[in-house]
């Protein structure tokens, strides 16, 4: 069987060109005819010299990073004294990584990775700092693959275990949630063409919502954040499915079998209308979310608004509010 | 050291919090106690000197005093943290009306999402501690024309003297159809009721305003993302002046960040400082994007 060689993308070779050529005029403009070449050298903490070192005090969070993880992401410096970067003794300034640096000073390191720049200027470190928060803010769906990878792996760790190793609790969750989405829309979020706001809004999807996400974009529908924003907006038939609060579980006549989207509850689960508060809040927000927006609507979704933010309160009470409760299953239940 | 109660961020009467800002908090919390165990009924009269001129967008601090004897001001002395010498400091806070033009808005929210004020970074945090109370002031807390209103709807505070819990016929007898003939002593008010703000709401300012021939109307205000529900009476609110309504703890500081993750390293700074000087007195801190 004979096997093609892959033809190279004209179209790729011409956007790469497009691109070196904006880079040299943006280089131009920081007074710099080439970009600085840098080597990767281990230098010690202490012939490193953080400018503004008094205004700048590393998070207990960040230091406590470094102190188990070592500094992942070295800094930039350039040769500040002695007679090149192999002199023993020379020092070099921290162009961009100062809060690293710090952090590894107070976490006990001694030394550091360093990417070490033949010169620079103030216009290269706020380019080499966009360039570096850039990467960052893209960083989230690097962690949502890791994440996807320890659950793949089966590694047990709760997410206390996570935020005892420095992990943001809130973020960290949203992330989890991500990584354990279907497997069409994970991959969407990883090809990085949705924002992380967008990617919050998709949290808020019903679970019948993101099955229906998942069937379009298996069906090639591109995934975008106006793609998601109007799952958000999705609309409601018209007559609506009697609230699954009475035991028969009635239906108006005439209606399809598909489920409304704000209603989550299986056949079974409506033989047993929800009793306790977290399941009738739960209710109410998926009602809510299901409203169409407009004038037609805004009574009722005032009222609605309302009416869970007071069963949200009463919730944190320690009084039963049901009759259906104890006081043992109120504030936990 | 993560694991403490935390508001939560949503847009407010005052809007949304801001990238750089540092913000004082009462979070909260599954088995906490409810907000009107912090409620201050009747409000208190502001401290001589300290109005809305003194205190509006500038929180002060408020050495916490005490005295053996209310009435006899040489017995005053400072509160001190126990077993040390470092006084108690608490933080006297203004609640504008151009953000939360009645006390009941900024409860309502309260209530719903915790308490979240920002402050300034200048201001000396190192002497807030887990001990510092947050005393809130509004201009419209306290009604001076209590005694010539109805009783409020309503006191959540449960006061004896605010509003009466048995409904009387006109000879004084309880109407509830019992047998019992002993007469009930009249109700009389016994002073004003921070609950009685509700009631003197406008129907003007209800985004949903009741039906038009409802006797006993029922509004429901929108501050923010806060939606709550009150009674109008149409009695007069011109005599509400300012008070302290309110006795907060405090949760924690809250650090909102830049959009590159940085956060007011000024303020920063100064809370780590006072988390090694006071150790398990010391309030916590986070940061978040909101």
């Amino acid at each position: 069987m004979q096997h093609n060689l892959p033809v190279p993308d004209q179209h790729e070779d011409a956007a790469e060109q497009r691109r070196d050529e904006k880079l040299q005029v943006l280089l131009a403009r920081l007074g710099i005819d080439v970009f600085p070449s840098h080597d990767t050298r281990t230098l010690s903490l202490d012939h490193l010299i953080v400018p503004g070192a008094s205004q700048i005090t590393p998070s207990p969070r960040l230091v406590k990073s470094i102190r188990l993880f070592g500094i992942l992401q070295p800094p930039s410096v350039v040769l500040h004294a002695g007679q090149d970067e192999i002199d023993p003794d020379a020092t070099f300034a921290v162009i961009f990584g100062r809060r690293r640096v710090l952090g590894a000073r107070l976490a006990g390191r001694v030394e550091t990775k360093c990417e070490v720049y033949e010169s620079a200027t103030p216009q290269l470190a706020a380019i080499l700092g966009l360039i570096e928060n850039e990467q960052r803010s893209a960083a989230w769906i690097r962690e949502v693959q890791d994440l996807r990878g320890l659950i793949d792996d089966r590694v047990g760790m709760t997410v206390d275990e996570l935020v005892a190793f420095g992990f943001d609790r809130t973020s960290l969750t949203f992330r989890l949630k991500l990584a354990q989405l279907p497997e069409a829309l994970y991959t969407a979020v990883l090809a990085g063409t949705l924002s992380q706001v967008a990617a919050k809004k998709m949290m808020r999807l019903t679970s019948s919502q993101l099955h229906h996400l998942e069937e379009m974009v298996l069906s090639g529908e591109p995934m975008t954040e106006a793609l998601v924003t109007g799952m958000l907006h999705v609309q409601v038939n018209a007559g609506l499915h009697a609230l699954p609060l009475d035991s028969g579980g009635t239906t108006l006549e005439g209606e399809t079998s598909q489920r409304e989207p704000w209603t989550t509850n299986t056949a079974a689960e409506d033989a047993h209308p929800p009793s306790t508060l977290p399941s009738i809040i739960a209710l109410l927000q998926g009602f809510e979310r299901g409203l169409l927006p407009g004038a037609a609507t805004h009574t009722v979704r005032l009222l609605t608004k309302a009416l869970l933010q007071e069963l949200e309160v009463a919730s944190r009470s320690t009084s039963p509010l049901l009759t259906t409760q104890t006081p043992e299953e109120v504030c936990y239940g | 050291m993560d694991d403490f109660p935390k508001t939560t961020p949503v847009p407010r009467g005052c809007g949304e919090r801001t990238p750089g800002g540092v913000y004082i908090e009462c979070g909260l919390s599954r088995g906490g106690s409810p907000l009107e165990a912090f409620l201050v009924d009747p409000p208190l009269p502001p401290p001589p000197g300290m109005s809305g001129d003194a205190l509006a967008n500038k929180a002060q601090l408020w050495v916490r005093t005490s005295r053996s004897d209310p009435q006899d001001p040489t017995t005053e002395r400072v509160v001190m943290h126990p077993g040390t010498e470092i006084p108690i400091v608490d933080i006297l806070i203004w609640i504008g009306a151009q953000h939360y033009p009645y006390v009941s808005d900024f409860i309502e929210e309260v209530r719903r999402f915790g308490a979240s004020r920002k402050l300034n970074p200048n201001l000396d945090l190192t002497q807030l501690t887990r001990y510092s109370r947050m005393i809130l002031l509004h201009p419209h807390a306290l009604n001076t024309l209590w005694a010539e209103q109805r009783p409020p709807h309503a006191c959540l505070k449960e006061r004896a003297g605010h509003t009466q819990s048995v409904s009387l016929t006109e000879t004084g007898f309880p109407s509830d159809g019992s047998d019992n003939t002993e007469p009930v002593l009249p109700f009389v008010q016994t002073g004003p009721c921070l609950f009685k703000c509700y009631d003197l709401l406008p129907v003007s300012v209800a985004t949903l305003p009741p039906a038009p021939d409802d006797e006993s109307p029922l509004c429901l205000r929108e501050i923010g993302s806060t939606l709550y529900s009150y009674q109008p009476t149409g009695e007069s609110a011109e005599g509400l002046t300012p008070g302290i309504f309110a006795i907060l703890p405090i949760t924690g500081f809250a650090l909102i960040q830049y959009p590159d993750g940085r956060v007011n390293e000024q303020a920063k700074a100064k809370i780590v400082r006072a988390q090694t000087d006071h150790e398990a007195f010391a309030l916590p801190s986070y940061e978040t994007e909101k």
